[in-house]
Parts: structure tokens; C-alpha cells; sequence
């Protein structure tokens, strides 16, 4: 083989490194492809082979063979290196298309002959590219100043919240006009006057560039999920190695219409309609299996919902199998530590929850810390992702059972599975009961039954293999003992000051939420007036109260409530609501009160007996003087009644305070004339 | 039953955190971590996995004697701004040095790589004092997956007894120890008559104060692993 001169076409590094340049997959090629005898021209002429001899082994001229050495040491954006061998694919483009021939097109405005019209019109006017970019994206102008900064005053634009394309057209057209664009020129000279160009350009667009036409053209959802399944492989650094290290907890609104039944004095049922409630669950990230379950009616889940979800993964609960819930679960097995009695009290060291209200409750958080002792993680705000499993076995309870039922709501308005919930959940009496058994029945099923997530193993047999072999590092991390017996989970603390009065021999006592607290410990230390306590109150049962001294930490036993409310159970959050409600309706009370109305009229008659003969503009203007004093003896005199000489009907004997007058009715609406001007008051006068 | 060392009720009143607080000064996009910390006696509010991964293998760690997250000095050195949107800890060593650590994850194109001396940020009377600065990516956890599981169980473990007396646990668990040399961590839980979750907070504590050792890098921590006397 004869040697021409070196080829400058590609540079020496380039010749060097020819063995890994990049290249596709040459064994999905057929052998006849003509990638081959390309790569081997390129290959020869990197080497210094002549024409000729290129030409007689490969076929391929020397024109076309520099042609093909330029495009393999082409530089490729997307990959940051030359196109190497990927070049010589047939048809492969490596140059974005860059017309050059003036437009034209024929009389009838057919499509043809405008390839890159756009392109070369975005290239002669950038500020429509501008134009057509800020209103498709809606980006910022440069008026508006730096992106990353607050828009400068007067210069803010607003942007519809997602301009249809065909809008656009019209804003583009518009603008073009404007330019001086005639019919003569493009798009104005073609049928649908450059709409499929714009309609692709934005669609480029938006492939090109998605970080930024994302939340513009998806929303804020679509814009969040960029970072899921990217491949970028960012994992999370706190991963799960062992069952109980992680776990997750959520609540899920049940999309099923059903029925409660309340049991009424006389022992008859009355069925109430339940619109929608919520599952509370405490799932483990390995295996995938559900540690606690809890049904809330509540409208929305509350702390106590959280802490009732927490409480039943921890706490054994003593079934009864005539409980409705294990209808579907005689064997009384749902949760993994009615599987596993080893893991009773089981801890775990992390767990998961989502922004909610109800989870970053005060108590919620304090309580597990202390009581737990895991670390409490609240994701990114609206990072559903973060969270995939729990969600993913809502859909799997969801999907076992309560979309089936004939009072499902489905996912929608428009779901043709929505057939009247309420009035199927009252014909056919599905009852919550009924679909609390078949929650409870579903997570025995996702429990007890093998799954792929699981590698085709149930969650219990995973855990028990774990358990069976030591070096797993699973074992049992239970709670202490001594708080097993007393549970601080669902517990309220509070510091309250003793009240009581030693001189008036007032007890000593505590108040929470407006009810008072004692015992006998307490009503007998006048020392502790004014003194701080602790009191700790359970939130299931605001009976069950114990208390400390702040200072000293020493033990004063369990409070008993006042009267009122030792007969009857009440939460927390109930007495809370009672007394919040209580006071709100106390407000809204419009009605007349008597006694204001008793000393409006005794007023008036002092008013009417001091200005006889007198400028009654004059003692007016000093009604407020003599106001005080005269309140303060009617007060004392309410009840009696009305003396005969005010010329007003006798009182029946049995009211006890002055019904209104018909004809002074009028007057009483403003009985110390507060709403008139007050007169001008001669000093000099003498008064009575 | 073991006596508890302070009363529950007090110690539990007196470790509260305002949560909403916390929640609400973040960034949005940032994890909020809540724990108690045993080695700073104090509950954390941490914003970001990488402090918390950080701080967790921090507990772990004997030559370090405690740490305050968020310290007064990171706002005089960062600014308040960074100071509220990221956590600092201002750690103590066993030999009295004191080092300021930051965290950032390498990815962000955006992070500020905080580092006062390159950045010039020390103030002057900051520089005289010997703090060491020192900045953490995910980059340096890289193969210490197992290490953290293991303290996040031990730390929870030790939370939970956080209100107990351990004396008589402790005292066990090292003559046991040291009589045998080596002992698996299943026979001091199943110690006659000791309560298995205090049992396992004192294995915790002495591990963390490095009177006691185990291999806690290579394996997960369970009970087939060997608790030694430290050397």
C-alpha cells in the first residue's frame, strides 16, 4: 500500500485515539451496511493511505472521503466529544438544517419549499424570537430585570397562564405585521401562515429546553417531577438496610361512600351517611409491609390520628373476634406484630411523614422523640416522591377492595365506576363496619402474601427469616418496659399554675381549658399556691391527668376533674372545641339585656325628674356627669319595681325586672342618648 | 423496675421544640430532621441529609465530646442568611479543638462552596481562635451506609432510656465483658433480669464514650456482634 502525506482533516490527537472514538453498535449493523466501508476510508485516510488506494479497496473518491473524515471530528453538543464513527451512519445529521435560498412558493400557497423559514426568519429578526419564547415560556423581558430578583417596578408583565398556540400565532403574525411584513413575504405568502412552523418550533422548544418549559406549559407538578427518574442516579442517602430502620406514614382518603350506625337510647339503629374518612398507616420501607392501621372519620386527620396510627404499631391490642374489624382476619393476624409476637413494642429509627398539618403538630413530633427516640424526618414541601411506597400501597388497598364497592366515589367526577356513593351506601347498607373488615383484611392480604416487591416472599416470611438468622441484624428493639406501662405517646403536657386563696380557705387546685383539677395531695399543700406544675393529660380521656412539680420534679399523683366533666369521656381536642364553640355562640347572642335595659330606664327618669323647669339641653350635656352615679344606685335597686308616678304599667308581680315599654321601646335603643351630639354647656349656668 | 434517673414528665417539658417555627424558616425544597441528640443532651431541629448524616455518625464518634447545631458563630462568620437556610455545627473534640462544619451537596450547580478561607469570611475575631472549618458532601459517606444504620439504631436506642437509670446495665455489661473478652451482644440482652431496652442503651452509651468497641463499619450491628473492650 503506497503512503500519501499526512491528512491534515484530522488533527494527530485525533489519529492517535482513533481506537476510542465513539462509534455505534456495530453488531446491530448488517454486514452490507455501507457504515463499514465508510469507516474503513476514514480509517485509511487517517492512516495515510493515498486516494487511489482508498478508492480501490473501499469505492469511495477522495471528495467524499475528506467529506466523511471532516464529519467524524465534528464536535457533537450533546455528548461533548467528536462524532467519531457515529458520524458515518447513513443519514445521520449532524448540522442543524440552515437554509440559504430565498423563500418561495407557489400561487396556490402550498406547503413546499419552506424548509427552515422559521429559522432563517428568527435569524434576520431576533426580537420576534425573543417575542415568541417570553410568551410560550413565560419568561421575563429585559425590562423586567434579572431573573433571580423581584421584577422592577411598573415593569412586570403578566402572562396568561398558558397561551394556546393558535393565540400565538396571532401575537406572532400581529408582530410581524408591525415589522412591515407584507403578503409578498413569509408566512404571510403560505395557507396557514406559518402556524405548523411555529406549532414545531415550540415544540422544539419544549424537547430542547424542558427545565424551563416545563412549570410554563405542565405546571408546577410536572416541573417537580424532573428530578424523579431522571437517571441522574441521585439516591437517597438514608437507605433502609434492615426492617424497622425506616418507616413511612401518611393517611389516605377513602374514596367510599358507607354508612354508620348509631345505637340510640331505646336501642334502635340509626344509619348515618359518611361521605368520605381516611386510613392512617405506618408502613416499613423493607420489606414493604404495614406495621399500623388506624381509621379516622375525622373530616381531616388530626394529631391524635397520628398518634392513634403510631400507637397501634407499638401497642398489642387485645382482639375480640366479635370486633367487626377481624371479620376477614380470624385468626386475629393483620398487623406484622400480631404475625411476629417477638416484635411486640417494636421501634424502629426513622420515620418519613409529609408536611401536613396533623404531622407537624406540636405534640406529634415532641411525643415521638421522647418517646420512640427515632428521628422524625419531614420531607420537601409537595414531595410526593419521596414518599412512593406508602402511596403505592394505598393503591394496592384501593385496588383489593374499596373501589369495587358499589358506593365507590372512583377517582372522580368523571369516573364511570361513580354511581350515586351516598345513596348506593344506603341502599345497600354497606356500613363502615363492613368496609373497615375489608381494610383489615386487605392489609392482612398485603402482609401475608407473597409479592414482587418482596422477591415473591410475603412480608411476614421475610422478617421471620430475618429474625431466624442473627447476623440479618434484625432482633428486638422494644420499647422499655416501664414505658410500656405507661405510654407517653398520646399524652398532652402543659404548665399550669396552682390556684387557691389560703386567707379565703379556696383549696388548692389547677385549671386546664376553663376545668378545674384536684386531689387530695394537692387541696391540702397551700405551699404550692402560685407554685408551677406539670400536668400531663391524656388526649383519649381529659379525665386521666397526672402532675409534678416543675421545680423539684416531685410526683403529685393522678388530678381529678370537677363534676361536670368526670361523668362523662371526653378528648382533648374535644373539650377544646366545646370550649372555642361555647364562646363563639356566647358572642352571636344579640338578645336585649335585661339589666342594661332596667338601668336605661331608671336614667331616663332621673333625666325627666332633674330637668323639670330646667334647660333640658343643658342637663343632658351633663348626662354623662351624673350617668355614673346614678348606675351605681340602680344596680343595687334593679329588681324593685318601677314606682307608680313614672306613668308606666304596674309590673306584674312575678317579673323580675322592668319589661320594656312599648312606647319608650324607641327610645331604650339608645337609653343614655349616646348617639345624639352632645349640647353646648354654658358654664356659668347653674345646675340642680 | 428500673427507677427513671429524672422525672419523664419534666425531662419530656423541658426538651420541646417549636415545630412550626422550624418548618417555617426553611427553604422548601430542604428535609427537615428532628432528634434527640445524645452526645449534645439537646433535641436538633437539621436541615439537609447531608448534616444529618454527618451528625448521626458524629454520635458514633469517641474523640468527639459534643456539638451545638446552628452555633451563635455561624451567624457572625456565614451571614444570617445562610446561617437560618443551612445547618452548621460548631463540634468539640476530646482534645479541646474546636471545628465549624458546613454541608453541601456536590451536584448542586448552585451550592456555595462554604469554606472561610477561601472565601475570606473569617472575621478577625474568629481567626485568632483556632476553629477549624470543615465542609462535608455526600461524597465523604460514600461506603459508610451500614456505619449510619447501625447509630441511628443505636441513637434511638439510647432515646428511649434517655429518662432511666442504666447504672446497673453499664456495670454488667463491662464486667461481662472484660471477664470474657469478648461478648455477643445477645448474651447481655438476655441478661437475667434486666430489661433488654435499657440493656441496649448502655451497650450504646459505653460504645459511644469508646469504653466498649465493636465493629460497627463492615457489619450491621445485631446480635451475633462481638462487644469488646476498646484498646
Amino acid at each position: 500500500m503506497s503512503r500519501g502525506p499526512r491528512r491534515k482533516l484530522i488533527p494527530p490527537s485525533y489519529q492517535e485515539t482513533m481506537a476510542i472514538w465513539p462509534r455505534p453498535d456495530e453488531a446491530s449493523l448488517s454486514n452490507e451496511d455501507p457504515y463499514f466501508n465508510r469507516k474503513k476510508a476514514v480509517t485509511m485516510y487517517a492512516m495515510g493511505a493515498s486516494h487511489n488506494d482508498i478508492q480501490a479497496e473501499t469505492g469511495v473518491r477522495d471528495k467524499e472521503c475528506r467529506r466523511l473524515a471532516g464529519r467524524c471530528v465534528q464536535y457533537c453538543p450533546t455528548t461533548g466529544q467528536i462524532y467519531g464513527f457515529t458520524a458515518l451512519i447513513h443519514g445521520k445529521r449532524i448540522k442543524s438544517y440552515e437554509r440559504s435560498r430565498p423563500i418561495t412558493t407557489n400561487d396556490n400557497g402550498q406547503l413546499g419549499g419552506c424548509s427552515g423559514a422559521m429559522t432563517m426568519l428568527f435569524e434576520r429578526y431576533p426580537e420576534v424570537q425573543i417575542f415568541v419564547d417570553e410568551l410560550f415560556l413565560k419568561k421575563r423581558s429585559k425590562d423586567e430585570g434579572n431573573a433571580n430578583e423581584k421584577p422592577m417596578k411598573g415593569k412586570r408583565k403578566v402572562h396568561e397562564a398558558r397561551i394556546p398556540i393558535q393565540n400565538l400565532h396571532g401575537l406572532f403574525i400581529g408582530m410581524l405585521r408591525e415589522l412591515g411584513f407584507t403578503d409578498e413575504d413569509w408566512p404571510f405568502n403560505t395557507a396557514n401562515r406559518g402556524y405548523n412552523a411555529l406549532r414545531n418550533y415550540c415544540k422544539a422548544l419544549r424537547e430542547n429546553d424542558p427545565d424551563s418549559a416545563m412549570q410554563a406549559r405542565s405546571g408546577i407538578q410536572a416541573k417537580q417531577r424532573s428530578g424523579v427518574g431522571n437517571g441522574k442516579g441521585r439516591e437517597s442517602l438514608i437507605q433502609a438496610l434492615r426492617p424497622y430502620s425506616v418507616v413511612q406514614l401518611d393517611f389516605h382518603k377513602v374514596d367510599a361512600a358507607c354508612t354508620i350506625v348509631i345505637e340510640n337510647a331505646y336501642g334502635v339503629d340509626l344509619e348515618l351517611p359518611v361521605a368520605r374518612w381516611h386510613i392512617g398507616m405506618l408502613i416499613d420501607e423493607q420489606p414493604k409491609s404495614i406495621l399500623g392501621l388506624y381509621i379516622s372519620l375525622e373530616k381531616t386527620p388530626s394529631a391524635d390520628c397520628v398518634l392513634e396510627t403510631i400507637e397501634s404499631a407499638l401497642r398489642p391490642e387485645s382482639i375480640e373476634l366479635a370486633d367487626p374489624r377481624w371479620k376477614f382476619a380470624q385468626d386475629g393476624k393483620v398487623l406484622i406484630y400480631q404475625f411476629v409476637p417477638q416484635l411486640e413494642w417494636q421501634c424502629f429509627s426513622v420515620i418519613k411523614m409529609d408536611n401536613a398539618w396533623s404531622n407537624v403538630a406540636h405534640d406529634v413530633v415532641n411525643n415521638i422523640l421522647s418517646t420512640v427516640g427515632c428521628a422524625v424526618n419531614f420531607g420537601p414541601v409537595r414531595a410526593w416522591w419521596r414518599r412512593p411506597l406508602i402511596e403505592r400501597m394505598f393503591g394496592c388497598l384501593e385496588s383489593i377492595g374499596l373501589k369495587r364497592l358499589p358506593s365507590t366515589y372512583g377517582s372522580g367526577v368523571t369516573d364511570t365506576r361513580r354511581d350515586d356513593p351516598q345513596g348506593q351506601a344506603v341502599e345497600h347498607k354497606i356500613r363502615l363496619s363492613d368496609v373497615v373488615a375489608q381494610i383489615f383484611g386487605a392489609a392482612k392480604s398485603l402482609n401475608s402474601k407473597p409479592g414482587e416487591g418482596v422477591f415473591w416472599a410475603s412480608p411476614v416470611q421475610a422478617i421471620e427469616a430475618m429474625l431466624a438468622r442473627p447476623r440479618s441484624g434484625l432482633f428486638a428493639t422494644p420499647l422499655p418496659k416501664a414505658a410500656q406501662q405507661d405510654l407517653m405517646l398520646m399524652k398532652h403536657i402543659e404548665e399550669v399554675v396552682v390556684r387557691g386563696d389560703i386567707d379565703k380557705n379556696r383549696t388548692p387546685y389547677i385549671k386546664s381549658d376553663r376545668c378545674e383539677y384536684r386531689n387530695e395531695r394537692l387541696s391540702r399543700s397551700y405551699s404550692l399556691i402560685g407554685k408551677k406544675l406539670l400536668i400531663y393529660i391524656d388526649r383519649r380521656d381529659i379525665r386521666i391527668v397526672s402532675a409534678v412539680i416543675k421545680d423539684t420534679g416531685e410526683n403529685l399523683g393522678m388530678l381529678h376533674p370537677e363534676m361536670k366533666w368526670r361523668k362523662t369521656r371526653c378528648t382533648w381536642r374535644m373539650r377544646k372545641w366545646l370550649n372555642r364553640s361555647g364562646f363563639a355562640n356566647k358572642y352571636k347572642d344579640e338578645s336585649v339585656d335585661p339589666i342594661n335595659q332596667c338601668m336605661g330606664e331608671t336614667a331616663e327618669k332621673l333625666i325627666q325628674k332633674n330637668t323639670k323647669g330646667t334647660d333640658k339641653k343643658a342637663v343632658k350635656g351633663m348626662h354623662s356627669a351624673t350617668q355614673s352615679l346614678a348606675l351605681a344606685k340602680m344596680v343595687v335597686n334593679a329588681t324593685k319595681p318601677l314606682p307608680a308616678e313614672t306613668h308606666q304599667d304596674p309590673l306584674p308581680e312575678t317579673a323580675p325586672v322592668a319589661a320594656p315599654n312599648p312606647v319608650t321601646r324607641k327610645r331604650l335603643a339608645d337609653p343614655f342618648n349616646l348617639g345624639s351630639q352632645p349640647s353646648r354647656i354654658n358654664p356659668n349656668r347653674e345646675i340642680d | 423496675m428500673n427507677k427513671a434517673s429524672t422525672n419523664p414528665i419534666t425531662h419530656h417539658f423541658n426538651q420541646q421544640i417549636d415545630v412550626h417555627a422550624a418548618l417555617k424558616q426553611r427553604n422548601s425544597k430542604t428535609n427537615v430532621w428532628f432528634c434527640d441528640s445524645p452526645k449534645s443532651g439537646k433535641r436538633c431541629i437539621i436541615k439537609g441529609d447531608i448534616a444529618f448524616y454527618a451528625l448521626k455518625l458524629a454520635e458514633g464518634e469517641p474523640t468527639i465530646v459534643d456539638y451545638e447545631v446552628d452555633p451563635l458563630c455561624a451567624v457572625d462568620i456565614y451571614g444570617l442568611n445562610y446561617a437560618q437556610q443551612k445547618t452548621t455545627a460548631l463540634v468539640n473534640y476530646s482534645d479541646g479543638r474546636q471545628a465549624l462544619w458546613t454541608f453541601y451537596w456536590s451536584t448542586n450547580p448552585h451550592a456555595q462552596v462554604v469554606n472561610a478561607h477561601k472565601t475570606g469570611h473569617i472575621l478577625p475575631q474568629w481567626a485568632g481562635k483556632g476553629l477549624v472549618f470543615k465542609t462535608f458532601t455526600e461524597k465523604d459517606f460514600k461506603g459508610r451506609e451500614i456505619e449510619l444504620d447501625n447509630w441511628l439504631l443505636l441513637t434511638a436506642a439510647i432515646n428511649r432510656a434517655q429518662t432511666y437509670i442504666t447504672y446497673q446495665e453499664e456495670q454488667i455489661c463491662q464486667n461481662q465483658v472484660a471477664y470474657f473478652g469478648s461478648v455477643a451482644l445477645e448474651n447481655l440482652l438476655n441478661y437475667p433480669e434486666v430489661d433488654p431496652a435499657l440493656m441496649l442503651a448502655s451497650v450504646g452509651k459505653l460504645l459511644q464514650k469508646g469504653i466498649l468497641t465493636a465493629d460497627l463499619k463492615n457489619d450491621l450491628f445485631g446480635l451475633t456482634t462481638e462487644i469488646k473492650v476498646a484498646p
